[in-house]
């Protein structure tokens, strides 16, 4: 790890200066989980790093009527072990509590979790120049790469697939993210533009420019929603999602289906609705065949890389399994 | 794990108990030393530029504007050694040896091949450094896999590599000749052929095991210091002192005497630690700049510059008539052997296993790829050759709707029998016990399983390594034993000589301290490894004591003017609350010294100190076995499969301590399934991709099943109060049972482990694949 400043932030305003304009240089450190294993593995080598946790006021924890309002500064550890979270917002408590060990969840927090880079291992490898990195190509699409664990969906000009859980959740939920904007002003966004496609920025993941802050994240209350994460890892006691799927959905008393939210995890550069498989099942009962169908349609479009077509199959299943708790409450047998 | 029995034993005080770890506190702590926890004044930090391909000529390196960095003390090439140094590594135990040039001269041949070496005053400078060294390179096309590297028109890898005519019925025979083969071996005995015809069924298969890497959570590190007067201090981590020093004074030409190696408390080695691969550098670095020099490896260099365990990949078949009886098996092995040769590649001969078989015949041979060399890793090369054979022989039971457990015991030879390769009838083996015991303990006669359950079940073989060695045991003026030698702890094994000492002379357990000299200090001892350590050590210890009870005796029986036959020791508790040990005269307790009186007294005699030593060079052992049965379950879905339970047996001849051989038990297990269920070396292009913990599958205890252990003890004719070797076996049969269980549970035989759900899953769903 290369040497750098450290400063403790008073204040947003005096973060946001600190870090100025030049990524280069600065970067935002909250939990630091993710960001010092770029520093060590030297990714990244900014001169200063500028501490967020100082700032007051960033890891409130707010359940009312309205909704949720989480902090960025909230670790995912206080969100695995609130009561109400798990009864009202059950995805998101599903999803902080797959993240990592339990280590990790004690110190890394939500704004952590969804704005942390990257796990492609050409992109954490410091030898490679990828197009994450400035460089001219993505190594992870190459036909002799070793890409099992990158874009089906969404991929180009880079293939990576968001790391985050908690983000796939917030998307389901119809969640809004907060940040400070380059200008000191406040800004509003739902959480499923708040990420982007390569296409937009091959270099981020989310619309955060350099110097701005995400702040907090506000999750709506519904009524009569259930939501569920389903995370599949390939190793259980910990790891990132070869893929996940979260669903928020409301269901009439006779099993109908009035309203559904269902979005990809680790298949995308970022959190993935399927706002077709949606629509499929609005206003349905749910069947063995309705559930297939589903399945088929919110994989639609999907492109397999050279070792990864295990993916497409893999998310089916998952899809139809979320889908059929997050409507039915019981799990598929 | 389940409390071992206490009643175990009742002939012996302390033997065969589970005395505390002499260790524990230490490491618990924080306490215990490591090879990175020591620092001199002035130390210098070295590290080295890797090679970023698999495979590239060097066309210009150039040095200068890193030599030029502030705090940039000496860049080194080979260039500037002047071309021939290589670095010599000998792993004593397992007769395993590589030679490979210090650093890169023309050709890097693996990513994470050195390059070149840069020291500055701190590890981050250093590290900065390594970017200012530039390196023009011609890239040359990379063999990732055996397989690859045989293909006639594979990528030359070394010119002195053979080629050689494929073998015919092989499944690799029609590329008529096979490329890039750095070492081979060949064995046939009776006539294949005529066994094959008289089969009712041949039964074949391609058994594909990755190469993996012991993943020891100490990385190498090491701390060398070279005086004026060239003596060479060298503090590490490492399963052998002795073999540092002589792998240093043989890579630098120092005479061995002038090399002392300090070994430090050791984080896990597994066969990996036997052999220098920082040491010689840091030393020569010592010697340029007058300095001491420190070298610790990153995870991530562990993982491109260590010496891992060979992948292979195994044809095998055999013959099989529907009574069981097995005509013929024949194997070519195709061993990654990496760079260099120095792949285990006569464990192919493991088709032979513990069974009766006749007709045999195998062709090994190992292949250079685009990887590092490769090294033991517990139980070097058997896992491998296991599993092929293993599953092989499950695949012929099944065929044949046979018992796998009694198509085994079918075949198990006994005392007094002796296997094509056995030079001797076999002695004091228990392989059908052992068999038996896993399958009592699993409860294999009534197994039941729900839908998408299964069971596999599988053996292993080991026979224990001796190595020389030495040991000396001392009894203080405080009427404290000291156990002293030059033999590193990987595994417990200074609680088992401590135990042993105790028990020979006759004192309470925490009444003896085991004290480990460094190569200056010591007597020679073998590395540890191979399983030879309480086997070899444990006999020096042994006879160590043995002769520091006779002297204790002869002085007791001198001052109590009673013949030794007379003699009798007790325990006593002493004032201050401990139990000390007191030499009386039968009968008769007021003539009588306690041992720190007669340690007292020893030394106002003309004997002086009361001290014993004992050595010991080789004697044979007897091959055991562990039996593994493991019990899984799949979802088809997903083709992810999860380890329900997995029973464990042994033969391990006399448990000292049964909670050490059940830890070693456990131990074994976790890493044979992790082999077969997700670990793998993933190299593409010849670059390595998951060099980092979170992408190298390793389970953790969260993942592993329930393991029971169950062991039994034929006692071995020379190993100290009957001790086998334990800590290899344990390793050996777990990829093959799982495999089977997998099988069992899917209906599908999987060839190419890791079964990660990917494969499983495509193995079930055929279609899904486009
Ligand atoms: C072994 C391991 C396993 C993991 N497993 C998982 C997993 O299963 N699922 C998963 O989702 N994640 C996983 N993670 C990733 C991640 O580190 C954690 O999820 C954690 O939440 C990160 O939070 P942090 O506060 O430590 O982030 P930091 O490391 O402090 O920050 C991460 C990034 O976000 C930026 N950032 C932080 N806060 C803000 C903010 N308020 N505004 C703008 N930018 C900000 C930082 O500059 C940095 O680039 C794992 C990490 C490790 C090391």
């Amino acid at each position: 790890m290369k040497a750098f400043q450290f400063i403790d932030a008073r204040d947003l305003r005096s973060a946001s200066a600190a870090l100025g304009r030049d990524a280069a240089r600065t970067r935002l450190l909250a939990g630091g989980v993710d960001l010092l294993s770029e520093l060590k593995e030297r990714i990244i080598e900014p001169e200063t790093l500028v501490n967020l946790k100082t700032v007051p006021g960033l890891n409130a924890l707010r359940l009312d009527a309205k909704g949720l309002t989480l902090g960025t500064l909230v670790t995912l550890d206080q969100i695995e072990f609130h009561q109400g979270i798990w009864k009202s917002y059950t995805a998101l408590a599903e999803a902080a509590q797959s993240v990592g060990s339990p280590q990790i969840r004690n110190v890394g927090t939500l704004g952590g979790n969804l704005c942390q880079r990257p796990r492609c291992w050409y992109y954490r490898d410091e030898s490679i120049n990828c197009i994450k990195k400035g460089g001219s190509k993505c190594f992870a699409a190459e036909e002799e790469a070793d890409n099992k664990f990158n874009a089906i969906l969404g991929g180009g000009p880079s293939y990576i697939v968001h790391p985050s859980d908690c983000a796939t959740a917030l998307v389901a939920l119809g969640a809004m993210v907060k940040y400070q904007d380059a200008r000191g002003g406040m800004q509003t966004v739902p959480a499923e533009e708040f990420f982007l496609l390569p296409t937009e920025n091959p270099a981020r993941e989310n619309v955060l420019r350099h110097g701005e802050i995400l702040t907090e994240v506000m999750v709506p209350a519904l009524a009569g929603a259930r939501s569920t994460y389903v995370k599949f890892k390939e190793k259980d006691s910990f790891d990132w999602a070869v893929s996940a799927v979260a669903v928020r959905a409301v269901a009439a008393p006779d099993g109908t289906v009035r309203d559904i939210r269902i979005v990809l995890g680790g298949v995308a550069p970022r959190p993935w609705r399927c706002p077709r498989a949606e629509g499929m099942l609005k206003g349905k009962r749910l069947s063995a065949a309705l559930l297939n169908e589903a399945a088929e349609a919110a994989l639609e479009g999907s492109k397999p890389l050279s070792k990864n077509a295990y993916k497409v199959p893999l998310t089916r299943v998952l899809v139809r399994r979320a889908v059929n708790q997050a409507v039915t409450g019981k799990q598929m047998a | 794990m389940p409390a071992p029995e206490a009643s175990a034993h009742p002939e012996y005080a302390v033997l065969g108990k589970s005395a505390p770890r002499v260790d524990a506190v230490d490491k618990v702590t924080g306490a215990a030393r490591y090879g990175a926890d020591v620092n001199l004044p002035g130390q210098l930090w070295a590290t080295f530029l890797h090679s970023p391909h698999g495979h590239a000529r060097i066309l210009r390196i150039d040095t200068s504007k890193a030599e030029k960095l502030p705090g940039v003390i000496r860049v080194v090439t080979q260039d500037s050694l002047g071309g021939g140094a290589t670095q010599e590594t000998l792993d004593t135990v397992h007769g395993m040896r590589l030679s490979q040039s210090l650093l890169a001269t023309d050709v890097v041949r693996y990513q994470g091949e050195k390059i070149a070496m840069v020291c500055a005053v701190s590890p981050e400078i250093a590290r900065d450094a390594l970017r200012h060294i530039e390196v023009e390179y011609e890239l040359l096309p990379t063999v990732d896999t055996e397989e690859q590297g045989i293909h006639p028109d594979a990528p030359t890898i070394r010119e002195e590599a053979k080629t050689v005519d494929a073998i015919e019925g092989s499944p690799w025979a029609d590329l008529g000749q096979w490329k890039n083969v750095a070492q081979e071996a060949h064995f046939s005995v009776g006539d294949v052929e005529a066994g094959f015809a008289e089969a009712d069924y041949i039964v074949e298969g391609v058994y594909r095991i990755p190469r993996v890497h012991q993943t020891y959570l100490e990385p190498h590190a090491c701390l060398a210091r070279v005086e004026a007067s060239g003596n060479v201090t060298v503090w590490t981590s490492t399963q052998s002192i002795f073999a540092i020093r002589s792998g240093i004074a043989s890579s630098l030409g120092i005479p061995q005497n002038n090399i002392n190696v300090i070994g430090q408390t050791i984080g896990g080695g597994f066969g990996a630690k036997f052999g220098t691969l920082v040491h010689p550098y840091a030393v020569l670095l010592s010697q340029m700049t007058g300095r001491p020099v420190k070298i610790v490896y990153t995870r991530e260099q562990e993982m491109v510059d260590g010496r891992p365990a060979p992948g292979a990949t195994i044809w095998v078949k055999t013959g099989v008539k529907k009574d069981g009886t097995v005509t013929a098996r024949q194997a070519v092995g195709l061993w990654d052997c990496g760079c260099v040769p120095g792949a285990s590649i006569h464990a192919t001969s493991r088709i032979i296993g513990v069974y009766d078989f006749k007709n045999i015949k195998y062709d090994a041979y190992g292949i250079h790829t685009n990887k590092p060399g490769t090294s033991a890793y517990r139980a070097p090369g058997a896992p491998q050759g296991s599993y092929a054979s293993e599953a092989n022989l499950n695949q012929c039971a099944a065929q044949i709707g046979m018992d796998p457990v009694q198509f085994r015991l079918m075949h198990m030879v006994e005392d007094g029998e002796q296997r094509v390769n056995d030079r001797k009838p076999l002695t004091r083996v228990a392989f059908k016990e052992t068999l038996e015991a896993a399958a009592e303990l699993a409860g294999w006669a009534n197994r039941s399983s729900a839908v998408n359950e299964g069971w596999g079940v599988a053996v292993g073989e080991w026979t224990n390594g001796a190595g020389p060695g030495s040991a000396v045991c001392s009894l203080g003026e405080d009427g404290m034993l000291k156990v002293f030698s030059g033999a590193m702890d990987i595994t417990g094994t200074d609680t088992g000589f401590a135990q042993i000492a105790a028990e020979v002379m006759g004192m309470p357990f925490d009444t003896v301290r085991v004290i480990r000299g460094d190569t200056d200090s010591a007597p020679f001892a073998t590395g540890s490894g191979g399983s030879v350590v309480l086997f070899s050590m444990g006999n020096a210890v042994k006879r160590a004591a043995e002769s520091l009870r006779e002297k204790t005796l002869a002085l007791a029986s001198q001052h109590l003017e009673t013949p030794i036959a007379d003699l009798e020791q007790v325990n006593e508790t002493n004032e201050q609350g401990r139990v000390i040990a007191r030499i009386r005269k039968r009968g008769d307790p007021e003539t009588s010294a306690s041992l720190a009186e007669l340690g007292q007294m020893a030394l106002r005699t003309t004997g002086g100190p009361l001290v014993g030593t004992g050595t010991f060079a080789s004697e044979p052992s007897h091959p055991v076995i562990a039996a593994h049965i493991v019990k899984v379950r799949v979802d088809p879905d997903t083709g992810v499969l999860e380890p329900l339970e997995l029973h464990a047996a042994l033969d391990v001849g006399f448990a000292v301590n049964p909670y050490e051989v059940e830890g070693q038990m456990e131990g074994g297990a976790v890493q044979g399934l992790a082999w077969g269920w997700m670990e793998e070396m993933q190299i593409q292009g010849g670059r390595n991709v998951n060099n980092h913990l979170s992408d190298y599958r390793l389970p953790t205890s969260m993942d592993t099943p329930i393991i029971r252990c169950k062991y039994i003890e034929v006692p071995s004719e020379n190993g100290p109060f009957g001790v086998k070797g334990i800590g290899e076996p344990v390793i050996v049969p777990t990829p093959a049972a799982f495999h089977a269980a997998v099988q069992d549970a899917t209906g599908v035989w999987i060839h190419d482990l890791p079964l990660t759900p990917e494969r499983v899953y495509f193995a079930l769903h055929p279609a899904g694949k486009d």
